[in-house]
């Protein structure tokens, strides 16, 4: 009976066969390359997130009502309504009076220095 | 900017994926070069038809190129990555040629008609071929990784997706059947000692 094939039996052909490797042919490196290509200019150059910009409590509690500048005047028509609620019309200035037609005073009346367009503000 | 293809030799892979992920198609020239033969050459191997290698080889690459972007540096080699989707692909056409589900494919041996008739006629590396196409997938893998394209065992285990002591085994059991069904025809390939 013969011997077994021996370990170096197989390396040798093992060794033998690493030089087969097969060739890379033209077609096949121009479509690798071609898929290359295509991938890289299907690819879109996404511009950098703007940073966000860091924001205090306050701000972001009051962001949803419109922001400082609405939320204050909201405040100021409060503490206008308030005052005129407890005080009632007759302790008013003579602004409110003019307003609300209950005096005769007219702007000129206020030294403005709008004499000069008296004929503009005087009815008729 | 695009470099010289010459130049990059000494560059790395991940050097030379961002790179390609940045624009230069000279990179992705380096890669092919550097890699393609090689998953070719497993291809050819593995699946026994030069075509369909070509085909394994070409999307292998193609999922390289999609992947530069988001390649992370140090999680994996690109040689062992490339490896590793081209086996895939090479074991989903070979179960796909015997028609059989991915889950319950079992390790079968190819019954290739011609596999046994060309050990007899033709020369060592035919023969050798022909010994490895009778070896369950997953043994005619460890072994051409081993063997063939002379990965250490931990990069196999990498590649194959199991332990190192599974690949010492795999391969054990691989040249032992290699060697047997080499035996068959011992003295027709000239091994008379």
């Amino acid at each position: 009976m013969a011997n077994k094939l021996t370990d170096k039996d197989l390396d040798a052909l093992f060794a033998a066969e690493r030089e087969q490797a097969p060739d890379m042919s033209m077609r096949l490196m121009e479509n690798i390359l071609a898929d290359a290509a295509h991938v890289a200019s299907g690819r879109q150059i996404v511009p950098p997130a703007p940073v966000p910009v860091r924001t205090g409590w306050i701000q972001r509690i009051m962001e949803p009502f419109g922001g400082v500048p609405v939320l204050a005047g909201g405040l100021a028509a409060m503490v206008i309504g308030i005052y005129v609620g407890y005080s009632g019309t007759d302790t008013l200035p003579v602004v409110g009076d003019y307003v609300a037609g209950l005096s005769g005073t007219s702007l000129t009346d206020f030294g403005l220095g709008l004499d000069s367009f008296d004929m503009l503000l005087e009815e008729g | 900017m695009t470099m010289a293809f010459d130049l990059m030799t000494d560059w790395t892979d991940e050097d030379l994926l961002e790179a390609y992920a940045d624009g230069d198609q000279s990179a992705a020239r380096a890669l092919m070069m550097r890699h393609a033969p090689r998953v070719l050459s497993l291809a050819t191997r593995l699946l026994r038809d030069g075509s369909e290698a070509e085909d394994v080889t070409q999307e292998a690459m193609l999922r390289l190129w999609k992947i530069a972007p988001d390649w992370r540096n140090g999680e994996a080699k690109v040689s062992t990555w490339l490896y590793r989707v081209a086996s895939n692909l090479c074991t989903d056409r070979l179960r796909k040629r015997r028609g059989v589900g991915l889950d319950e494919a079992p390790e079968i041996q190819d019954e290739t008609p011609d596999a046994e008739a060309q050990l007899i006629t033709a020369d060592r590396g035919t023969a050798l071929r022909a010994a490895m196409a009778t070896l369950p997938e997953r043994q005619r893998l460890a072994l051409s990784l081993r063997h063939l394209e002379e990965l250490g065992n931990p990069e196999i285990a990498d590649i194959m997706d199991i332990s190192v002591d599974a690949v010492e085994s795999l391969l054990a059991r691989a040249r032992r059947a290699l060697a047997a069904e080499m035996e068959k025809h011992r003295e027709a390939l000239g091994f008379t000692s």
